[in-house]
């Protein structure tokens, strides 16, 4: 534009100038048409993606009723003294994943003392099954919740963090699942055919969902009587046992 | 021609091909998303920077609006306004992922599809930034220099124009001071015609 500002010599040049001008407007509204429309495609296409997908996950929610015997609402797998009136025992929500390392550090430190807890009546466990790192978590929680409904939890949980594999190697495969689940008694027709049709994976969903709206960023997380544990003490088993027995029901 | 008005002569070539790599970008990053909405929710909460309704609400637009730029810049549409709105994005998940780093969570981007928390070895918070930076200067690059060979843009007819079209293949750089002005303003197109 500087060049425009400049006295024009002659008509020649002011006709030029004039001209152009003029061009130069058609031009920005040219442009300001185009991306004007652009903008507003963009927008149009957003909401459109909006309605469509909710929608969409809306029908999937509907499908997530097939769940396991006895879990919470929130998809949680409870063991140990049930929360009743006059129950002094603490509650403890555990957030793993059977793929997690440090889950399964947890489990080889602390998973007996637990489990001796629970049966005690001393503290009441909520497994929250998650499966974020891959395909392989899906299926062993899916296996996890068909085990649940054949009341041997316990020791297929166990079972699998004994031989947790790499990380999403397919080391939790069907076969894999279905082996150890006959080491630890599991040989229904039942289980073999929830493991191998992934009966509970909506449920599965479910808690990855739950947990991802609770705030659960990491795994494992430890919450005791609902306030999280301290890193620190959550991979200490005799701080974590302590922690739970100092802790009064909720 | 002068060794200026030749690196210049190659300006809408790079341009093009800056606009077709950020059209791959954010059709790759809106394809992979958009088949698991579920996944993009989680994806976005994980950040833990957003309510939950504007969570929803970006985990299932943005797979689309991402899908709606790659189509925009494939064809070349407003690439000004289109770089604009890429750089916007870039620049809002590089901050994203950096206050997730800075906050010590442990997520996964979720740029291309999957997301949310992860084993806290495994976050790539380096890689995943400098790769955000590199498209943010494809972004940048497109706001300065828009103007790209075979962009559908440049072949539509300026609003009551007389359908000139002549400097989509800007083969003919125009060498003269005149031009020169024009060459520093927004519009280019038509403005050499005279």
């Amino acid at each position: 534009m500087s060049k425009t500002s400049k006295a024009p010599k002659n008509d020649r040049q002011r006709r030029i100038e004039e001209a152009r001008r003029r061009q130069a407007a058609q031009e920005r509204r040219r442009r300001l048409i185009i991306g004007g429309a652009v903008l507003a495609v963009l927008v149009v296409v957003a909401v459109i993606g909006i309605v469509v997908q909710s929608n969409r996950s809306g029908s999937a929610k509907s499908t997530a009723s097939t769940r396991p015997s006895g879990v919470l609402a929130n998809g949680a797998i409870p063991m140990g003294a049930a929360v009743s009136a006059g129950q002094t025992a603490p509650t403890l929500d555990i957030y793993e994943d059977f793929q997690c390392p440090y889950c399964g550090q947890l489990e080889q430190g602390s998973g007996a003392d637990l489990q001796q807890l629970a049966t005690a009546g001393s503290v009441q466990l909520r497994y929250h099954l998650l499966s974020f790192i891959g395909l392989d978590s899906v299926r062993a929680a899916n296996a996890a919740g068909c085990a649940v409904d054949v009341g041997a939890f316990a020791p297929y949980h166990a079972k699998l963090y004994a031989n947790q594999p790499k990380e999403n190697t397919n080391g939790y495969s069907t076969d894999n699942l279905l082996k150890w689940g006959a080491e630890v008694g599991l040989t229904t027709p039942a289980f073999t055919d929830c493991v191998r049709t992934s009966r509970y994976q909506g449920w599965v969903k479910q808690v990855q969902d739950q947990s991802s709206k609770d705030g659960i960023v990491q795994t494992p997380t430890l919450l005791l009587n609902g306030k999280p544990v301290d890193n620190a003490i959550t991979l200490q088993p005799a701080q974590l046992k302590a922690a739970i027995l100092a802790a009064k029901g909720g | 021609m002068t060794a200026v008005s030749r690196v210049r002569s190659l300006l809408p070539a790079v341009s093009t091909l800056a606009r077709w790599a950020l059209a791959v970008v954010w059709g790759y990053a809106g394809l992979s998303k958009v088949a698991d909405p579920e996944a993009t929710v989680r994806a976005v909460r994980a950040y833990r920077l957003l309510p939950e309704p504007a969570v929803l609400v970006m985990g299932y637009g943005l797979p689309f609006l991402e899908i709606g730029l790659a189509v925009l810049l494939l064809f070349g549409l407003a690439t000004r306004v289109l770089g604009s709105i890429s750089a916007l994005l870039f620049v809002a998940f590089i901050v994203g992922v950096a206050s997730a780093w800075a906050r010590g969570l442990a997520i996964d981007c979720g740029c291309f599809g999957g997301g949310g928390q992860i084993d806290p070895g495994a976050t790539r918070y380096v890689q995943e930034i400098i790769r955000d930076v590199g498209f943010l200067a494809m972004a940048a690059w497109l706001i300065v220099f828009p103007r790209s060979r075979l962009a559908v843009e440049s072949r539509l007819a300026p609003a009551g124009g007389s359908g000139n079209v002549d400097d989509t293949d800007d083969g003919a750089e125009d060498d003269g001071a005149e031009s020169d002005v024009a060459e520093s303003e927004t519009n280019r197109e038509g403005t050499v015609r005279r």
